[in-house]
């Protein structure tokens, strides 16, 4: 393979560098946008996606604009291929190779990664990543994440590294074996030839910039990207007090039927330039909501990414770099290979983001200017939620809805969150179009709109997240609906500096409606009529009289809501976002007429911390005990 | 140690005795650093349905209900955290700073 010259690394010029380092990082995102436009996949696009840059060696340089998740992973398998692949298969300029193996990077069986190795005059320059979320790979449910797996063997097939492509020829032999298995094949062999045309693009640009700038240039461009990027990380790290910084994930139900409340624990160490993540005290494996070490690391990482990391290179071996993480094998961070993992991303994968944001913006809360990189957390369960059946036109469908896409951002300490702004793990994400849907799935929306007092209440208010139902339609077949997430028995989105959680995550049926019906409805109280489906669950029916309802995926406030300005309270509750009930109530704010009742506001503001002082010490009521 | 923030209500300083947590609005000091400073605030734990927009948790039929615990300053009486917690855990301490001196191992 290709080595970066030392002495090229070091001397070249700045302008230079930063010419090529932009020229790379664009073929990196040019190629992620060939992806998106090679698939016709919903899933893709809203963001649910990734591609990457590595070194030879295997190591990221560029991860993309979309779900930091993935690409964070796609080293494991360029160093897995390394490692296996030149005594095997072999590894030529033209291969490329595939694998959903959840051992091997991917984070589940639905994101398989291809990966193209990139050569120069027969020897590996670089390799580029191509990841995305597919909506059946088989297994026992539909959507493929297995809610109903009693253990490994119920989850989807697993296909370990393989050639998909051998000297610039796809093999068909092995796509053959890959769509079997599929209820979507069509989509599935849509998606796997949009994560090769993604590889073709890297290849064809990179090649272009070799034959412009030359093989060592682009080799040592890469070099000092990572190392630039490692060095300015560790910069950002050393002006940030030591401590260690402590939270918790709750996650109710292992597995359908099961009645406990899980608990993913963190406490993360920031000593000197080290990042130490301890993920002891957290629940042993059970069921299906843990995840293996890999997916715990990808996850760990992204709050970094995102927070840490803004405005630096983002490089994800870089961050990789300055961690350490610590486990106990057999608890839901890290399972065993007996563990059912096809619904390692719903569950697993979210709660250790949110454990990771919760602590880093902790840690970014005990520094003045980088205090300011820190939102609360938002999108931390993406509730799941696949309907399958027979469509318009007679075929077998599966939807795995991404409206959790819409998600509230959450409250900064220096201003409220972003109503339904998206997803900031996935920079480029976007909310689907209700058209689409409509045109591709059998249903009909009645309503999307932002949720009332679903942002987390505080000085700065978390962003509210959707509400939205929609029916069956154009089909009389009864569909099928399965759940998965969590936070819905307690509110999934943490609250930052004294800020409150976000509202919980909520999905049911409406039994016997209409379309009518469901459009003139206010507010989301259905009564007797609703039935709030449990975290796990599979198989419930749904027939075209009935309507599908969910809330979710809001965000945490960021500091005491007794100290919001009243006047934004106010249009809070004339924008619809915060009611009038929880405006008096948790921010004590009295509006009549749609003003704010100063006096009356003044006297509620009183009564609230009269009662907080009359609280007992905690000390009181805890038995002695410390954190440490 | 100049006063290091600690989110938003609160800080750390340096005092005669070493490193102490104290409230960044009235300058109530909850206690050295060495500790869990929400352990000398007030608390008020009370049912998730507190929280806006969150409905009847026995609807989901959990053998656990997790219970929500605002704390506040003693003294001026505000909001530094609202956690959520299985009954009868500790406290968490989610910012445990470690001084200079903590690390040379005095105080």
């Amino acid at each position: 393979m290709w080595a970066a010259d030392p002495a090229l690394v070091e001397g070249m010029d700045s302008f230079s560098h930063e010419v090529v380092r932009h020229r790379l990082w664009q073929v990196n995102e040019e190629q992620a946008v060939a992806l998106r436009r090679s698939t016709g996949s919903p899933v893709v696009d809203m963001g649910d996606f990734n591609v990457s840059l590595a070194n030879a060696a295997g190591d990221v340089v560029f991860d993309g604009s979309f779900a930091l998740f993935h690409s964070s992973t796609t080293h494991m398998l360029f160093k897995w291929l390394l490692d296996w692949a030149p005594d095997n298969v072999g590894v030529e300029d033209g291969d490329m190779f595939f694998t959903n193996n959840p051992w091997m990077g991917p984070l589940h069986y639905n994101d398989g990664i291809v990966a193209t190795p990139i050569f120069w005059e027969g020897r590996l320059v670089c390799w580029s990543g191509a990841v995305l979320h597919n909506i059946d790979v088989g297994g026992v449910d539909p959507g493929s994440s297995c809610v109903s797996a009693p253990d490994r063997w119920s989850d989807p097939p697993r296909m370990s590294p393989v050639k998909i492509v051998e000297r610039g020829r796809l093999r068909r032999d092995v796509e053959q074996v890959y769509l079997a298995n599929s209820r979507t094949p069509a989509l599935l062999a849509l998606d796997l030839h949009a994560q090769i045309a993604a590889g073709n693009v890297a290849r064809a640009r990179v090649t272009r910039l070799i034959e412009q700038y030359g093989v060592d240039t682009i080799c040592a461009v890469m070099e000092r990207t990572l190392r630039d990027a490692d060095a300015a990380l560790r910069a950002r790290l050393r002006e940030l007090p030591d401590g260690t910084f402590r939270s918790v994930q709750h996650v109710e139900q292992n597995a359908i039927g099961d009645d406990h409340v899980h608990q993913v624990r963190l406490a993360l160490t920031k000593q000197g330039e080290r990042l130490t993540f301890d993920l002891r005290g957290s629940s042993p494996q059970g069921g299906i909501i843990g995840v293996p070490l890999h997916v715990s690391k990808a996850a760990l990482m992204v709050p970094v990414l995102e927070m840490l990391c803004s405005g630096l290179p983002r490089s994800s071996s870089a961050v990789l770099g300055v961690c350490d993480f610590v486990t106990e094998r057999g608890t839901l961070p890290d399972v065993d290979e007996t563990a059912s993992i096809s619904c390692a991303t719903a569950t697993g994968l979210f709660s250790q983001i949110s454990v990771s944001r919760q602590a880093v913006c902790g840690l970014l809360g005990t520094h003045p200017e980088f205090r300011d990189l820190a939102f609360a957390p938002g999108y931390t369960s993406h509730w799941v939620t696949t309907m399958a059946g027979v469509d318009q036109a007679g075929h077998p469908f599966v939807m795995v809805p991404q409206e959790p896409g819409m998600a509230g951002v959450g409250a900064r300490p220096y201003g409220d969150g972003v109503d339904t702004g998206g997803i900031p793990m996935v920079p480029f994400s976007q909310a689907p179009d209700v058209e689409t849907y409509e045109s591709t799935y059998p249903m009909l929306y009645a309503y999307r709109r932002e949720a009332v007092d679903s942002g987390g209440a505080g000085r700065f208010r978390g962003g509210a997240g959707p509400e939205l139902a929609y029916l069956p339609y154009g089909t009389e077949d009864e569909l099928a609906v399965l759940t998965i997430g969590f936070g819905g028995a307690f509110p999934d989105n943490m609250g930052i500096y004294g800020g409150y959680p976000s509202s919980a995550n909520e999905a049911g049926i409406v039994r016997e409606t209409s379309f009518a019906e469901a459009v003139a409805h206010t507010g989301t109280d259905w009564g007797e009529r609703f039935r709030v489906l449990p975290a796990k669950s599979a198989g419930n029916p749904m027939s075209s009289s009935d309507l599908f309802v969910v809330r979710l995926t809001a965000s945490g406030g960021m500091g005491d809501p007794l100290e919001r300005e009243p006047q934004a309270v106010a249009t809070d509750v004339a924008d619809g976002h915060v009611s009038a009930e929880a405006a008096a109530r948790v921010y004590g704010v009295v509006i009549v007429d749609g003003r704010v009742d100063a006096s009356a506001t003044e006297a509620r503001r009183a009564e609230v911390r009269a009662h907080r002082l009359a609280q007992p010490l905690a000390s009181e009521v805890f038995a002695t005990q410390e954190e440490e | 140690m100049e006063a290091t923030p600690i989110g938003d209500a609160l800080e750390a300083v340096r005092t005669d005795a070493g490193h102490a947590v104290r409230c960044a609005r009235c300058g109530h000091e909850y206690g050295p650093t060495t500790r869990n400073h929400k352990l000398a605030a007030r608390v008020e734990v009370t049912r998730v349905t507190e929280v806006p927009g969150v409905g009847d948790p026995s609807r989901y039929e959990l053998a656990e209900e997790v219970e929500l615990r605002r704390f506040y300053c003693p003294s001026c009486g505000v909001q530094i955290a609202a956690d959520l917690s299985l009954p009868g855990e500790p406290v968490l301490w989610d910012v445990q700073l470690r001084t200079d001196d903590e690390q040379r191992g005095e105080h």
